[in-house]
């Protein structure tokens, strides 16, 4: 499993609950990849093209998979969405929207958002881990198999 | 024979063979000249007394028919002339005739010398008048001989009673002289009076107590006076109406010899028409009179202006609406100068008043019909609506419309603060989808997270309290998602399209699989309809009421939901007939009583415990909401302990305009 963890996860959330739960989820799953955590769209725009409080991090790898909550402060995640998927330097990064309830993830499907996933942030915390595992198995070791190549 | 004459008189009765008789040949025969005519062939026709006389004719030797050849031959007879004198004599008479008029002296054979004229009259016929030449003859005495001769003359009277009117000549005494037939067919109530010789008087009072003249309701002595004083002092037209309804207009003038001659006209035909006008113009002053009245009475002003837009007409509305006086706003006025006295009046804000007079004068605007709304100082709203009439001008009406445009202007705020109200119920479910359920998604979590990693460490009581929190947790979801599902029935709607009931409620049972399976509960149904609808919605509808029916099921009883249709068509006023499809869904469940049938449908209504059965009481608000959506009804009835059933009508079809919504 060496190779997949070093994929990059970077979690967009402003919600400092759901980060911590999110975390946990991470731990309890035993998943070792590094994570990275932007409170908003601006800060995840900086932190993708090493700019701003980034500027400094050139040596460090994009990250293989975003997680992405549409409704932040500042700039929104449609936005930065938008933003990444016209940038070719960060366009191929999957991404997988976080959503609240399973009707907001119907009206966000009825837009054409050029994500890969959506995942409703689950309930209870057992779901939550299960989720985390579903992610790993789907989307990082995925990720890693072109880095393998 | 249209002609009377007397009998009377020495003369010969002239009649002949057209039996025409004159009635002068009596007066002929009282005035001091010898009067005699002659036909074209210039045989005599008649004469009077006094030619005889004075020509010195024996009574055998005149007659009429002899020639005037033989008369003359007679006449120069006994005077010792030679046969060829008098041969020539006759020619030369009779020659010169041709060339008009003779005039000479003869003496007769008594010795008398008379003067002798011989008058040829254009159709060929010959009057010949003698005196005596010693006679001075009065210029009267010729005009009234001349006078009488024309009279004499056949033709002459013919000519009268050829004429449609009465004609009548009376003499100096007033006596009847010279009539035609008309003039007595005007009389006829005296005709048997009228002979040459009466008096006017004296047929004049006949005639009035004969009742042959209408008075107005005077005695016959006034008529009388009445009527002598018109006829000695004629020259003035007068009508008169007869006994028989027929009008007549008399005309009499003085003649020279100082009687009357008369003209009567039937002016029936004429004087019916004139009452007729009388009678229209009448009607048409009080058609006007009601026009008056209408246009007075009429709630709007209204105004009429020419092609040059000067008023014609308007009504005491206009005048009132505006504050116009009478004196001053009258027809000729131009609609500019109203408007400006108008505006004078203050009628206008002085920002308007302007624009006002342009609006309303605008000529481009006069041509069309259109409608201006016109805002008063006073805050009155009048809508002036102008048409143009055919031929030029236009008509203008004004109504008050202030109430109208106070109503509008409430609706509109009503619509507006609808709109924001329903603007913030969206944004009230959007916020309960979001914001709500984060706070309680981390309740829920945290409350997981703490049970299964500090339960063992927690007391008992702590536990409950936990289980209770997270109960509470859970129902407050389950309230917000069905809530959320209420609102959505409007702002989240699908159009219809055709929708088969029977899958619809195939999809309801295979969601409900394991309901149906732990309850034992069984879904019968046969034919069920396709209709335009919502089909999300209608799987919506039909999942309520059935996991609603197999809720309220009876504990020991196995569910069983009974669903039929039937057509069922029902009189619209505004649509004609309207058809429905009429769903059935009955339960052999707990039932309910009827008076709280109304209350099931409302929204956070419960009939039960929520320990009882649990649910957020949201779940037939919503069926009802569907149901209205779909423009239909849906009711209950129930019977506690024995079951109830819930009747659902659905148009078959939709309005069209429901499919692009």
């Amino acid at each position: 499993m060496s190779r997949n963890d070093t994929v990059r996860i970077l979690i967009a959330d402003d919600d400092e609950d759901d980060l911590m739960l999110i975390a946990d989820a991470f731990k309890e799953s035993r998943l070792m990849n590094p994570i990275d955590f932007v409170k908003d769209g601006e800060e995840l725009m900086h932190y993708l093209r090493k700019e701003g409080q980034y500027a400094d991090t050139g040596d460090v790898p994009l990250p293989g998979i975003i997680l992405l909550d549409l409704n932040m402060p500042k700039k929104d995640g449609r936005t930065a969405l938008k933003e990444i998927r016209e940038d070719p330097k960060l366009r191929n990064i999957p991404i997988v929207v976080l959503t609240t309830s399973k009707s907001e993830e119907d009206i966000l499907k009825t837009y054409d958002l050029g994500v890969n996933s959506f995942i409703t942030k689950p309930v209870t915390f057992d779901r939550l881990v299960d989720v985390v595992k579903v992610l790993r198995q789907y989307w990082i070791e995925i990720v890693a198999i072109p880095a393998n190549a | 024979m249209n002609t009377r004459t007397s009998n009377s008189g020495v003369t010969p009765d002239p009649a002949d063979s057209d039996g025409q008789k004159t009635p002068d040949w009596e007066m002929l025969n009282a005035i001091d000249a010898g009067v005699a005519v002659f036909d074209p062939e210039l045989n005599l026709v008649s004469f009077n007394r006094k030619y005889k006389e004075l020509c010195g004719y024996h009574d055998s030797e005149l007659r009429e028919g002899l020639n005037l050849r033989e008369l003359i031959r007679i006449s120069m007879s006994g005077q010792s002339l030679e046969h060829d004198e008098i041969e020539q004599a006759i020619k030369t008479s009779t020659t010169r005739l041709l060339h008009g008029k003779q005039n000479f002296n003869f003496r007769t054979r008594n010795g008398n010398t008379i003067t002798i004229s011989r008058n040829p009259r254009p159709d060929g016929s010959v009057v010949e008048t003698v005196h005596n030449l010693h006679l001075e003859l009065g210029n009267s005495d010729v005009s009234a001989l001349e006078h009488i001769a024309r009279l004499a003359h056949t033709r002459m009277m013919l000519a009268l009673d050829a004429i449609g009117d009465g004609f009548v000549v009376y003499d100096a005494n007033d006596c009847l002289t010279v009539y035609n037939q008309q003039f007595v067919e005007l009389n006829p109530h005296i005709s048997d009076l009228i002979k040459p010789g009466a008096h006017y008087a004296t047929m004049l009072r006949t005639g009035i107590s004969r009742n042959g003249l209408r008075g107005n309701g005077q005695s016959e002595e006034e008529i009388f006076e009445q009527e002598m004083e018109r006829h000695r002092n004629p020259g003035v037209a007068y009508e008169r109406q007869l006994q028989d309804g027929r009008w007549i207009r008399i005309m009499e003038k003085p003649t020279e010899d100082g009687g009357t001659a008369g003209i009567r006209t039937d002016i029936t035909e004429l004087k019916n028409r004139e009452l007729e006008v009388a009678k229209i113009s009448g009607e048409l002053t009080a058609t006007s009179s009601h026009l008056d009245t209408a246009l007075n009475n009429m709630v709007q002003g209204l105004c009429m202006f020419d092609a040059e837009q000067r008023l014609i007409l308007c009504n005491r509305q206009y005048r009132e609406m505006y504050g116009f006086s009478p004196e001053k706003v009258k027809p000729g006025m131009l609609l500019s100068d109203i408007m400006k006295y108008s505006i004078s009046l203050g009628n206008y804000r002085d920002e308007d008043a302007e624009l006002a007079l342009k609006a309303r004068h605008n000529p481009n605007r006069l041509a069309h019909r259109t409608t201006i709304k016109q805002y008063l100082r006073d805050g009155r709203v009048m809508a002036v609506m102008n048409q143009p009439m055919e031929g030029g001008g236009s008509i203008a009406t004004y109504q008050d419309i202030t109430k109208l445009e106070r109503h509008e202007e409430r609706l509109r705020a009503y619509n507006n603060q609808l709109a924001r109200s329903n603007k913030e119920l969206q944004e009230f479910a959007y916020v309960a989808s979001h914001d709500l359920q984060e706070p309680l998604r981390k309740i829920e979590a945290f409350g997981d997270r703490l049970v299964k990693k500090h339960g063992e460490s927690l007391p008992d009581e702590g536990k409950v309290f936990v289980e209770r929190m997270q109960n509470a947790s859970f129902r407050m979801r389950e309230l917000i998602n069905d809530l959320l599902g209420y609102s959505r029935v409007t702002t989240n709607a699908k159009p219809f399209e055709k929708v088969s009931l029977c899958h619809v409620i195939e999809g309801v049972k295979s969601d409900l699989q394991i309901q149906l399976q732990e309850t034992g509960g069984e879904i019968a149904f046969d034919e069920l309809p396709t209709l335009d609808a919502d089909p999300i919605q209608m799987r919506q509808l039909f999942q309520n009421l059935i996991s609603n029916a197999l809720k309220f099921r009876k504990p020991d009883i196995k569910p069983v939901i009974n669903i039929s249709a039937e057509d069922h068509s029902v009189k619209s006023t505004s649509k004609g007939e309207v058809r429905y499809w009429r769903i059935k869904l009955a339960d052999n469940g707990i039932g309910f009583d009827n008076q709280y049938k109304d209350q099931i449908f409302t929204i956070f209504q419960r009939l039960h415990g929520r320990l009882e059965y649990g649910g957020t009481g949201i779940g037939l608000a919503t069926c009802r909401k569907i149901v209205e959506r779909h423009n239909g009804v849906i009711d209950a009835d129930g019977t506690p302990d024995v079951g109830a059933t819930f009747i659902i009508d659905l148009p078959v079809e939709q309005e069209k305009s429901e499919y692009l919504q």
